[in-house]
């Protein structure tokens, strides 16, 4: 049985840290939805790349850059015990 | 031209590998060995199940029609992972913490573990899986016909399906703990994820630098509108298209499976986190190039939703075409294969299961193990599962209407949302408001989206579709209560979500939780603040007395909780140790535990803990401690309302005494002023009259002068009187005791008083008694005490004879003088008061005593050690006695 005490400490980095990803998510949902995508819909040609779909490839880009960049940040508020978790369950299940 | 051989030669040995990694990666997993199976990387191409045929091949069949906006199938999922902290890892959590085995299982649990609600979403689950396994049978049958021509269409499905079921089957359910992970099947998707995404890539690299030359001259003289779709691209269409994507990735019965039952290790979602939406990147990167590129090269009647394939096919490209049919075929079993493990789990464990057990209720002996019918109810699902996906492929003739079904299949399954997301961070969310969402948003979901799909007027008629049910315009499924001017699919978004969400909210505001409810609503909103689980399960009749005992000693205590098993231990014979749990011994612990829980409470959780539940041990532990917690706190209330009643006791008292010192003072300050008065008045009379011109003779000059020289020193005793008193009850008079005899003090008193009882004609007697006379005293003071005594007899003496005794007598380490006389002495009424300040006995009450000497006299003894008393003889005479310490003797 494990005491209180063991529970997950989480610092207030780490809640700043979630507190980013959502507003990471946040951004990510209006820059890639209307009415504020429909300011980047434009009839230009970038180097012969329609200027909308460039954009929604960069924004998603940067969503994806700035989520790897977090997501490395909050691993390690993540407090797990999966492996006695796992060696307790397989042993149970081992039966067939 | 691709032989008919080489392809199912290819097919078939792709499929063999696949069956043999599996098999391995199984057997590797059962041996202890997961080792790279469960690393991360392999959780995320997991996910990519997403990517179906729909998306493989479809997607760019909807670029070539409708520009961009397949894109958004997409960013609904890459939005849900990037915001994975706040929804996916709950779901991940919860998904460890209570074992889920699936999404009906999930929000059944958690509205009380609901089976009626399970049973909706199962059927949900299974009405919005077949169409869309029918659709992946379709696209493999159809790129093979593209690829080899005419080919019986119903056999080449059925081998398929029946491939499929196989597969599944094989490696879905050799175990038969649904919650075990299906090692052997994700290795096997994983594997296919990367087939598909290089067979993308392969064909979109080649399109754009071995076709078109580069990126820049792929969209040459390509019309701006065929990119970017007729009119706005961000209208109401893009935003319900990106919403239902990214509830799909959440509710999709599959998708559900592979995120979270599959889920390993949470940490795997941070990784997944950018990594699925960079997969899903890679996956749409060329599907704008192929889309552009078909609709140069491809004749106008060709179908876009094969451009994949025929691209490469049309430009000589067998190998490549080989190998985007691969992708597709992957996309495709893949799918099915995840689809049917999560659906036939959910028919199996809502529908098969219950059924079974009811029907099989009492013979469970003979039909033998439970996990057999388990096993079996599993298998039988998933080929019910797979043979309703082809019968409704055959129904279907393989029409064209199946292309739309995969955003039908998203609009059902986010009927889930509202009540799964309402259950995991809403508490107030009830059984009954879940089971009305779901109900009102699958039947606006079936009439305004998935009925009209049916072309034909299969099911709804033409006439229904443009003049509404009935006739009524107001029920045109399509334009419902007169919504008219949006396009079909937002009008369903609007309408069965919309309705589902309000339903399911107002009803749960409405309608009362049940217990279970609650607690578990309890356990899902806060499962971060709760520990991390233990995850023990009991298997029917497996209730150990340890876990009884656990369970009571978090509930009553501990000591009451070993009293209580102690107690019955005894009364089943057992000489020591825990009593055995019996039918019983339950019952009674069930009543103990009501006595704190109440009986609905301790019934559900002993229940549990004897295993006829399935709310596993810690999750109990939970509720216990909780249910402590608030046992203890309203114990503490209470006593702390105890103490407060007494202290507000106690308030009350010193309040009293307070008030009671009040009126003391302020009497003593009356008696003070009126003591003082009476002098300072005859001074002042007597001044005046002295200060007067008119002649006053020498003799009565004289005396009055004299009386006020008497009066002053009366207020000049009286004030060292009041002082004397203030310090002595303040204790703050310093008496010095030494050892000294009291008989010659006793002689020195007499003598200092002679002249006084000689003018009052008193006669003095003295008695001293044997023995030792030493004590411990303050000289000065004792004199002082024995002169007003001795004095106050002599002045209020009224007896025609009197006479004064003065005894001393050592008793038992304290020497007592007593003083009485023939005077009167005190009366019994008297005696409580005659020591207070300012009292006069009856016999002064002619003289201008203050009345301090006694209560002075008294309290000087007590400073000594000692005490004055008033004593009655037994001849009803009083005596004044006082009391000391011999100096021998250790005294108090």
């Amino acid at each position: 049985m494990k005491s209180e005490s063991s529970r997950p400490y989480r610092p207030a980095s780490d809640r700043k840290d979630s507190d980013r990803s959502f507003i990471l998510t946040l951004v990510g949902a209006l820059l890639l939805t209307p009415p504020l995508a429909g300011i980047f819909q434009l009839d230009v040609r970038v180097l012969g790349i329609p200027f909308t779909g460039l954009y929604l490839f960069v924004v998603w880009a940067a969503l994806i850059a700035g989520t790897a960049l977090l997501s490395r940040r909050l691993r390690h508020s993540i407090f797990w015990d999966i492996a006695e978790d796992e060696q307790g369950g397989e042993s149970q299940d081992k039966t067939d | 031209m691709l032989s008919v051989d080489l392809l199912l030669g290819v097919c078939l040995g792709y499929v063999a590998l696949l069956f043999a990694l599996a098999f391995y990666v199984d057997r590797r997993a059962r041996q202890g060995f997961a080792g790279w199976i469960q690393s991360p990387i392999i959780y995320t191409l997991s996910i990519s199940v997403y990517c179906t045929s729909w998306t493989f091949y479809g997607a760019v069949g909807s670029a070539a029609r409708n520009g961009l906006e397949f894109i958004t199938i997409y960013l609904g999922p890459t939005l849900v992972f990037i915001g994975w902290w706040w929804l996916l890892r709950k779901l991940v959590r919860i998904g460890r913490v209570h074992r889920i085995t699936s999404i009906a299982d999930l929000i059944s649990s958690r509205y009380g573990k609901s089976s009626s609600i399970a049973v909706v979403v199962t059927l949900m689950a299974l009405i919005a899986t077949t169409p869309y396994i029918a659709l992946q049978l379709q696209s493999v049958t159809s790129t093979y016909r593209a690829i080899v021509g005419e080919v019986d269409v119903s056999l080449s499905a059925f081998v398929v399906a029946s491939g499929m079921a196989l597969f599944t089957i094989l490696f879905g359910t050799r175990n038969i703990d649904a919650n075990e992970r299906h090692h052997g099947v994700v290795a096997a998707i994983a594997v296919e994820a990367v087939v598909k995404l290089a067979a993308l890539l392969a064909v979109g690299l080649f399109i754009v630098f071995g076709v078109a030359g580069g990126l820049g001259s792929v969209f040459d003289n390509v019309d701006t509108e065929v990119i970017y779709g007729a009119g706005n691209i961000f209208d109401a269409r893009w935003v319900a298209l990106t919403f239902l994507s990214a509830t799909a990735i959440v509710c999709l019965p599959r998708q559900f499976q592979v995120t979270v039952v599959e889920n390993v290790d949470e940490r795997h979602l941070t990784t997944a986190s950018w990594m699925f939406p960079l997969y899903l990147l890679g996956m749409s990167l060329f599907v704008m190039p192929i889309a552009v590129a078909g609709l140069k090269y491809m004749p106008a009647a060709s179908n876009p939703d094969l451009y994949v394939l025929t691209l490469p096919l049309s430009l000589g490209q067998e190998k490549l075409a080989l190998f985007a049919f691969l992708g597709g075929f992957s996309s495709a079993t893949s799918m099915v294969i995840v689809a049917a493990i999560a659906v036939s789990t959910m028919v199996s464990n809502h529908i098969v299961m219950p059924i079974s057990l009811y029907l099989l209720h009492g013979r469970r002996e003979v039909s033998g193990d439970v996990r057999q019918l388990l096993l079996i109810s599993r298998r039988i699902s998933i080929a019910a599962v797979l043979g309703l996906g082809f019968l409704y492929f055959e129904a279907s003739g393989g029409s064209d209407a199946l292309a739309a079904i995969g955003l039908i299949a998203f609009v059902g399954v986010a009927q889930f949302l509202p009540s799964l997301v309402g259950g995991i961070f809403w508490r107030g969310a009830t059984r009954s408001g879940a089971l009305a969402g779901l109900l009102v948003g699958s039947m606006l979901w079936a009439y305004t989206l998935f009925l009209p799909s049916f072309s034909g007027g299969v099911i709804l008629s033409t006439d229904v579709l443009t003049h509404g049910l009935f006739g009524i315009e107001a029920l045109r499924p399509q334009a419902l209560f007169g919504l008219v001017g949006l396009d079909p699919l937002v009008h369903a978004v609007i309408w069965s979500l919309g309705a589902n969400t309000l339903v399911f909210m107002i009803v749960s505001v409405i309608s009362e939780a049940s217990p279970l409810d609650r607690l578990q609503g309890a356990l899902f909103v806060d499962v971060f603040r709760n520990r991390p689980n233990e995850s023990t399960r009991f298997e029917p009749g497996q209730a150990k007395a340890e876990d009884l005992f656990v369970l009571a000693q978090r509930i009553l205590g501990t000591d009451p909780a070993r009293a209580l098993f102690d107690n019955m231990a005894r009364e089943q014979g057992l000489a020591s140790g825990l009593p055995r749990p019996t039918d019983a011994m339950i019952v009674q612990l069930e009543r103990e535990l009501a006595g704190n829980v109440g009986a609905a409470s301790a019934h559900a959780m002993v229940a549990r803990v004897a295993g006829r539940g399935s709310i596993s041990m810690t999750e109990l532990i939970d509720i216990a401690d909780e249910t402590q917690r608030l046992i203890e706190t309203s114990r503490e209330l209470s006593s702390k309302s105890a103490e407060l009643t007494m202290m507000a006791d106690e308030l009350r008292k010193a309040n009293e005494q307070l008030r009671r010192l009040d009126t003391q003072k302020d009497e003593f300050l009356s008696q003070v002023s009126h003591e003082l008065r009476t002098p300072m008045t005859s001074i002042r009379a007597f001044s005046e009259i002295l200060l007067s011109p008119e002649g006053i003779s020498d003799k009565d000059r004289q005396r009055f002068v004299s009386i006020i020289h008497e009066e002053s020193q009366r207020l000049t005793r009286l004030l060292d009187e009041i002082l004397d008193m203030s310090r002595l009850e303040a204790g703050t008079l310093e008496m010095s005791l030494t050892s000294i005899d009291a008989v010659p003090l006793i002689d020195a008193t007499i003598d200092t008083l002679d002249g006084l009882a000689r003018m009052k004609q008193v006669r003095i007697e003295r008695q001293i008694g044997p023995g030792q006379t030493v004590v411990k005293a303050n000289e000065d003071r004792l004199q002082q005490v024995l002169i007003n005594l001795i004095s106050n007899s002599i002045k209020y003496n009224t007896s025609a004879q009197p006479e004064i005794q003065v005894r001393s007598e050592s008793t038992g380490g304290e020497l007592y003088i007593d003083i009485s006389d023939n005077g009167g002495g005190v009366k019994r009424e008297e005696a409580a008061t005659i020591f207070d300040k300012f009292s006069r006995g009856h016999r002064s009450k002619l003289d201008h005593g203050a009345g301090l000497g006694l209560s002075i006299s008294r309290a000087i003894m007590r400073t000594m050690g000692g005490d004055l008393t008033l004593e009655f003889a037994a001849d009803e005479t009083s005596y004044f006695r006082l009391r000391l310490a011999l100096a021998g003797s250790s005294g108090k």
